[in-house]
């Protein structure tokens, strides 16, 4: 499975790229919006691990794109807003999924082994 | 109080909340990079433990354990700060009586825990509020410290939320022993009305406010 992990905070993106790549996936990341943009331009990922805020577009933003352009693409939104309201936009622009910051490995892991099967 | 400065003060209150919810965002941002840290720890030493002494992989083990499980209950903290932090940014909303009032058990549980008192939550049938958070907020934390000042080491303090009859019910008890004695005073008898609420002695002090839904 083919992972494209699109979140600013790059110690947050590099130390999970590292732990999902441990567990034998294939994970790339992206430290902005725009960065995001151009890897997914370049490469198609099965599923975008998306934050929702970043401070040259949000993370929303993004996910019209992947919605508009790349339908196969799978997208979980991560949030660190206190409700779930945020992570319900998401899912109203397309995302298939919310975890709230900090995520829990485990959770994250049983969602990729849904969408893998 | 003149409208201007209520005004002011309402505005205060929401530039509070804004800063708040900021601050809680960015320490979520921050403990996301501690605990997939530790969990990267974890990982590699799993990975390596054939080749460690034994003694040093689970005293590594148990440091990231550590590490993870004070993760979570600060993150659980943060959660309701961040809740509690986006309530103050609108002066009249809809909200569920039980989620405040778990918010507002987050953040008093340290003054029960130095008087040694039990806080206990429950929830039946829970009672939504079209009314402002931060009174309510205010009123609960000034009763529940009233409550704690009449308990001691031993003692149980439960907080039981209910929707009875078209009214959203909060019940301070500890075994009959609470009452409102000398609450409330001017300032909290100001927050009550605004509320619209009434407080009574039923086994315990009770606080009624006018529901949305059940």
């Amino acid at each position: 499975m083919k992972i494209l992990i699109i979140d600013d905070e790059v110690e947050f993106a590099t130390t999970l790229c590292q732990r999902l790549k441990l567990r034998k996936f294939d994970v790339s990341e992206a430290h902005s919006g725009t960065e995001g943009l151009a890897a997914l331009s370049a490469s198609v990922p099965d599923v975008v691990l998306l934050d929702m805020k970043m401070p040259d577009m949000s993370g929303f933003d993004v996910l019209k794109v992947i919605s508009r352009d790349l339908p196969q693409t799978r997208t979980i939104m991560l949030t660190g807003h206190g409700s779930g309201e945020a992570g319900k936009e998401g899912l109203a622009l397309g995302a298939i999924d919310y975890l709230m910051k900090p995520v829990e490995l485990k959770e994250l892991l049983a969602k990729l082994k849904t969408l893998e099967n | 109080m003149a409208g201007d400065e209520q005004k002011l003060c309402e505005s205060q209150i929401e530039s509070y909340g804004q800063l708040l919810a900021g601050f809680s965002h960015d320490m979520k941002n921050h403990l996301s990079i501690i605990r997939e840290s530790a969990g990267l720890i974890a990982d590699l030493v799993e990975i390596n433990a054939a080749g460690m002494d034994p003694v040093l992989v689970e005293r590594f083990q148990k440091t990231t354990d550590l590490i993870e499980n004070r993760v979570v209950v600060s993150a659980g903290l943060f959660h309701h700060l961040s809740s509690f932090a986006h309530r103050l940014d609108t002066p009249i909303s809809s909200f569920s009586l039980s989620e405040v009032v778990a918010e507002m058990a987050a953040f008093v549980e340290r003054p029960a825990r130095l008087r040694q008192v039990k806080l206990e939550l429950k929830n039946n049938a829970d009672a939504v509020l079209l009314n402002s958070p931060t009174l309510l907020q205010f009123l609960f934390y000034r009763l529940y410290m009233h409550c704690l000042d009449q308990l001691g080491q031993g003692d149980t303090l439960t907080l039981e939320t209910s929707g009875v009859d078209g009214a959203a019910v909060l019940r301070m008890e500890s075994g009959g022993t609470l009452l409102l004695a000398d609450f409330p005073n001017e300032e909290e008898a100001a927050a009550l009305s605004l509320l619209g609420g009434s407080l009574s002695e039923e086994k315990g002090i009770v606080l009624k406010l006018g529901s949305v839904a059940a």
